[in-house]
């Protein structure tokens, strides 16, 4: 499957990949709105870590058998055994953060959803779930510190 | 009713559900039949308190979609009356209570836990004391709730429930009737709640929280006796000598594997069943795996069963591919306990060793901040357990510190103060953490050769 890495070397911290992330994951898809008004907010899925003079960006490896999957009590996460492409249902999960317990790179995260806090998690900007999209951080590095290529396992 | 099978799967929960999806892996024209004594599809089992505090509903409990047993040809036999009564290893036969007769080729036992009831006098003669481990009985004692409560109401008193044992599933049961009682009490015999995943300043800071929303833990005090009166619990007189009325109990003391059925075959049993690597117990073509399965514990080598619920997807993994016979079907080696709960806005992250031994060479590193407690143990450089109340942030990177004994010497210390990042790793291991599977064509700049 096709995955994102993040290159350290060319990474400055200027965390546009968060900024287009949660665009693309808000209702608008317009920075003010997502950023200032829109309710639940829309939540970036990639994180970087770091300052300016060694950063980041962290977002879900998709693993090939990964331990949120594994671990999820209600079933809201899932694999898609077809593309790799792992994700959570909002509508299933229960916040109960046992991914956030198993997840080796902190690539989950529990924040306030429509009714409760739910995990979230890079989808690759998939318009369906569990079918990789176009990710829009990877669009948006001006650095290319992000690509998205093939890579060598499923 | 009568059924011959190539696999006989008992127990329609989470190791029983992902032994099946493994067999399908390997053998995909098998006959798979999994029998379950509940008349359920597979739910999310620890869901039921979430269920009933409207986290989610009966639409969505359900763990897989609705098409998952035809679309991967699971035959299901779900009911009270498929309830196996009898193994026969020898015959290849299993027995149900309804009298149905399954002959297989080769069988899982994924029976789980069952409930331990407390020899408490007056307990076993009382109609209104609810266990809380299935979904039936998590919708019984919510009706039994409402209607205690409007009679509590009528008489012009507050309503109250009493639950026995403050474990993982007695807080649960406890946060969810606080919806709908106007009191809930919880007893627990050790001097701590949730005795074996939390430490004495963990459960103090967690007792308190559960307390500003009206739940009252009661530590080191438990029920002598139940009075009963017209077949109902009416009061429980405590060990401290007072007397507590109440309109309903839960009972939680916690739970035993649910073996009975290998052992009267002759299965050898420890704390739980004994197994090899690839969870085949000692009869003959029969396996296990979940609740019922005694493992060896990572950190400290002893055995136990690990009753949790991703270990018993990961062991139902194990235990179907060996049954297909994958091929390089994985060994399940050792495991240790990873527990994620919340608790209203409380938020309670264990892993492995939370109490060590005075005696152990064990190192800890307690701090608490606020509503924050977090506990590090360390054990010859290496992180072996972690107590993470309130500070969840990449908990998951302590988790795979624990599962790969990585030397703590190697990382930036920064990270047990904080959430913990990828970047206290050193460059190289960050790198081959976050970039398995790169392309080997390309460079660490993201360069092709010779571009």
């Amino acid at each position: 499957m096709k995955r994102i890495y993040a290159l350290e070397d060319w990474c400055i911290d200027c965390k546009r990949c968060e900024v287009a992330c949660k665009v693309f994951h808000s209702k608008s898809k317009d920075p003010v709105k997502a950023f200032l008004f829109e309710q639940p907010r829309p939540r970036n899925r990639v994180r970087v870590e770091g300052n300016r003079t060694l950063s980041i960006a962290i977002n879900c490896r998709h693993c090939p058998a990964p331990k949120c999957v594994e671990g999820c009590i209600s079933g809201a996460m899932t694999r898609n055994p077809e593309t790799g492409v792992v994700t959570s249902n909002p509508e299933k999960c229960v916040g109960c953060r046992t991914c956030v317990s198993l997840c080796p790179f902190g690539a989950v995260t529990i924040e306030e959803g429509p009714r409760h806090p739910i995990a979230f998690k890079c989808d690759l900007c998939g318009e369906v779930p569990g079918v990789p999209g176009s990710p829009s951080c990877v669009a948006a590095c001006p650095n290319r510190a992000l690509i998205y290529v093939e890579s060598e396992g499923n | 009713m009568a059924a011959s099978v190539d696999y006989l799967i008992i127990g329609n929960s989470a190791a029983g559900i992902s032994a099946a999806e493994a067999i399908r892996k390997t053998d995909r024209e098998g006959s798979v039949l999994i029998v379950g004594s509940e008349p359920h599809s597979a739910y999310g089992r620890p869901l039921i308190s979430y269920l009933l505090e409207g986290k989610t509903t009966l639409d969505e409990i359900w763990l897989k979609p609705e098409d998952f047993y035809e679309k991967n040809r699971l035959e299901r036999w779900l009911g009270p009356e498929f309830q196996v009564t009898r193994l026969d290893p020898a015959a290849h036969r299993a027995i149900c209570t309804g009298g149905e007769q399954i002959e297989y080729r080769r069988c899982l036992l994924a029976t789980g836990s069952v409930p331990f009831m407390p020899p408490i006098p007056g307990l076993g003669q009382a109609a209104n004391v609810y266990p809380f481990i299935t979904l039936d009985q998590a919708l019984s004692v919510q009706e039994a709730a409402r209607a205690a409560t409007e009679r509590a109401h009528g008489a012009n008193r507050p309503s109250r429930c009493v639950v026995i044992g403050a474990g993982l599933i007695g807080l649960k049961a406890a946060e969810a009737l606080c919806g709908f009682v106007d009191e809930v009490a919880v007893l627990e015999m050790a001097p701590r709640i949730l005795p074996a995943v939390l430490d004495q300043e963990g459960a103090q800071v967690l007792q308190r929280q559960l307390a500003s929303r009206g739940i009252t833990c009661l530590p080191g005090v438990t029920a002598a006796n139940i009075e009963v009166e017209q077949g109902s619990a009416v009061a429980c007189h405590l060990t401290d000598d007072t007397v507590m009325a109440c309109d309903f109990i839960v009972a939680a003391v916690g739970v035993r594997p649910n073996s009975t059925l290998a052992v009267e075959a002759g299965a050898r049993q420890g704390r739980g069943l004994v197994c090899d690597e690839h969870l085949r117990t000692s009869l003959a073509d029969v396996w296990a795996a979940g609740d019922l399965v005694q493992v060896t514990d990572a950190i400290d080598g002893s055995q136990h069963p690990l009753a949790l619920w991703p270990a018993a997807v990961a062991q139902g993994g194990v235990a179907g591919a060996a049954m297909a016979e994958a091929p390089e079907a994985p060994a399940y080696s050792s495991a240790f306990a990873v527990n994620a709960v919340d608790f209203f806005d409380s938020s309670l992250l264990t892993a492995g060793c939370i109490n060590p031994p005075d005696d152990g060479g064990f190192t800890v590193k307690t701090e608490v901040d606020g509503d924050a407690y977090v506990k590090f143990v360390f054990r010859e450089g290496r992180l072996v357990g972690y107590i993470l109340l309130n500070r969840p942030a990449n908990a998951g990177i302590y988790t795979a510190l624990i599962e790969n004994a990585v030397p703590v010497d190697q990382l930036d210390p920064a990270m047990f103060s904080a959430a913990p990042e990828n970047l206290d790793f050193p460059q190289p291991l960050r790198w081959a953490r976050l970039h398995r599977f790169y392309p080997t064509d390309r460079d660490q700049r993201g360069w092709k050769e010779g571009c």
